[in-house]
């Protein structure tokens, strides 16, 4: 099943069970912390585990992909390079070694944990909330274990398949990525297909869209 | 929401304000009975004491971020004038500047975050430019701001805060073999043959260099078992990777390059602009044959000990290149051929830039030819002569529907 709705199930689930917990009991709210932080900290540590077998495997092997940037500021910049062609939508080519994606990728999911600990604080610490404490309980050991590159690196999983690098966003209702025009509403949310094909990456390899300053 | 910020905010005023509560609380009469001995002792300077040594941390701060800074220049700077003047007999190095009295062969600009120096005066070479950009160590506060943001939000990621070291080999086109030979007077044809880009990158940047580099986004990306693994050739056609490696000794590879994989960022031969060229007229404007070596701040003896090393070799390029091309030797990696095939690429990415130009052009006529009818619509409005031209337009147009309606009278 889709990691995304998986998640869903279990918020609701754990949300539904937090209703009979009593959150004035001190005992109960101890153990409730005890175990989010302990989940943080599993996922911390198999994080932290996944960049060093990363940096100690150091492969440097170039991987070559057409794909939306993330970052708005080349999106804006592409659309002012050549305002003339249709097909640029603000994709560009991405050479980056297998080591380096490996690690952007480790470290976006380092960045959601962090953000998850410090609103988690504030809502707990400052709002005086318990009950998400128990709610994200389960959620960042699953989706560090669900990681793309915690399961190639850490578990020797094959990277082929839905594991193959880049990887592409899944829909969250199934569907094809975007593959054919009537592509699900959630892959066009999420950017769109990663194009790898050698035509295309030809094109955008000499597509001279380098060093656009902003004004 | 303001209560979040505020809150703390008031009560921490509140707890300064209590502070010297026994000392606001007596009288003008108590005051005045004490002497101004008695006053400073009865005062609780506690806020004082934090706001003066909150001070002296900025100021400690600032100048060992200073000191660092320049001692950093310093040593790199000294490593790099040595060299250039005695190893590569540049007749010229440094800059002289006597800014505060010390004489420095560099400039120090920005609050000691950018640094300047340079050197001419040699055959092959018109001049070398070294640029230095360091972290502004003098101001923490600023330098922790700009990390957290730009850890939660890349797109706000400030370029100032990477260090690196860029220096920029230009040619001249002009070969003497030693210093009673006679220079060649064709240096303008021999400079016709460095219109190429061709480049050593290193993987961990080579993604991000081809969005801050124009040259670069136009060229073929290729690994080779030549090169050491953590490197990638970048040229604008595959036959020109070999130029580096045939114009340098054979050690280069594995004496310099290896050694500095975790140094240097990239190398590259180039003629074309850092930044996109908006025209053709640009484009041939910005044309400047060059060679740009980018690394990390080098610290160690070791690393300073690479970096010279990096830009002899790339001296050692452009002494070969120009012998070749003075001496019209055959074995040449840049062929007229290698170069026709350059020559049409770039007519091709020319021609982009131009459509993309007229393209533009075109948008800002229509834009203004839009504002200058505005412009008339808004005078005549205000001269009172577009309600009367209004009028009659109606007019006009009722007269125009009553005879349609005669006509289909009388047809009838």
């Amino acid at each position: 099943m889709n990691p995304q709705i998986t998640n869903i199930l279990i918020m609701g689930g754990m949300m539904i069970i937090s209703r009979f917990l009593d959150f004035e009991n001190k005992i109960i709210l101890n153990v409730v912390r005890i175990m989010y932080f302990s989940s943080m900290f599993i996922s911390l540590a198999i994080l932290q585990l996944t960049k060093w077998k990363i940096q100690k495997n150091n492969d440097l092997t170039v991987l070559k992909y057409v794909a939306k940037d993330s970052n708005s500021m080349f999106n804006l910049a592409a659309a002012e390079v050549d305002p003339t062609n249709e097909n640029s939508n603000g994709e560009r080519l991405h050479v980056i070694s297998i080591k380096d994606y490996d690690l952007t990728e480790i470290n976006s999911a380092l960045k959601s944990l962090s953000n998850n600990l410090v609103v988690m604080l504030f809502m707990h610490l400052y709002l005086k909330y318990s009950n998400p404490l128990f709610m994200q309980c389960i959620s960042p050991i699953k989706s560090t274990l669900e990681n793309k590159v915690v399961q190639i690196i850490l578990f020797n999983k094959k990277d082929s398949g839905y594991l193959k690098r880049p990887f592409k966003t899944e829909p969250m209702f199934g569907g094809d990525n975007g593959k054919t025009s009537g592509g699900s509403m959630m892959s066009m949310m999420t950017g769109g297909d990663i194009k790898t094909d050698k035509k295309t990456i030809e094109t955008y390899e000499k597509a001279g869209n380098g060093g656009v300053k902003l004004d | 929401m303001f209560e979040v910020i505020l809150d703390p905010l008031t009560s921490f005023m509140e707890y300064v304000n209590n502070l010297n509560a026994p000392y606001n609380a007596l009288s003008y009469e108590e005051q005045k009975a004490m002497s101004i001995f008695q006053r400073i002792i009865f005062y609780n300077w506690t806020f004082e004491m934090y706001c003066c040594l909150i001070m002296v941390g900025f100021y400690v701060a600032y100048q060992y971020g200073v000191s660092t800074n320049l001692s950093i220049a310093d040593k790199l700077f000294n490593s790099l004038h040595v060299y250039f003047k005695n190893e590569l007999n540049f007749a010229r190095v440094g800059l002289t500047s006597l800014k505060s009295g010390s004489p420095k062969l560099y400039l120090d600009q920005h609050l000691h975050t950018w640094f300047t120096t340079f050197a001419t005066g040699r055959s092959a070479i018109d001049c070398i430019n070294v640029k230095v950009h360091l972290k502004p160590r003098n101001n923490p506060i600023s330098l922790f701001i700009e990390t957290f943001l730009g850890y939660f939000f890349s797109a706000f990621t400030y370029e100032d805060l990477e260090e690196f070291v860029e220096v920029e080999i230009k040619p001249n086109g002009v070969y003497v073999s030693n210093e009673n030979a006679n220079a060649n007077n064709n240096k303008a044809e021999i400079l016709h043959n460095f219109k190429f880009v061709t480049s050593i990158v290193n993987k961990t940047i080579m993604d991000k260099i081809r969005i801050d580099r124009y040259f670069l986004s136009l060229t073929h990306v290729t690994e080779n078992d030549k090169i050491p693994k953590e490197f990638v050739f970048m040229s604008e056609v595959n036959q020109i990777n070999d130029f580096i490696y045939k114009y340098t000794k054979g050690s280069f590879n594995d004496e310099v390059l290896r050694k500095s994989s975790k140094l240097l960022q990239f190398i590259s031969f180039t003629d074309l602009p850092d930044l996109r060229p908006e025209d053709g007229k640009r484009w041939t404007a910005a044309l400047s044959p060059r060679c740009i070596i980018r690394t990390k701040v080098p610290t160690s003896a070791k690393e300073l000990d690479l970096l010279n090393k990096l830009i002899g070799s790339m001296v050692e390029v452009y002494d070969n290149f120009t012998r070749d091309l003075v001496q019209k030797s055959g074995n040449a990696v840049i062929t007229p051929d290698v170069l026709k095939k350059i020559n049409n690429l770039r007519q091709g990415e020319l021609a982009r830039i131009e459509k993309i130009a007229s393209h533009a052009a075109m948008e800002l006529a229509k834009e203004e030819k839009k504002e200058l009818i505005k412009e008339k619509r808004r005078e005549l409005k205000k001269s009172g002569e577009l309600q009367s031209k209004e009028l009659k337009m109606r007019e006009k147009r009722e007269r125009r529907q009553r005879n349609k309606q005669k006509q289909r009278m009388t047809t009838q």
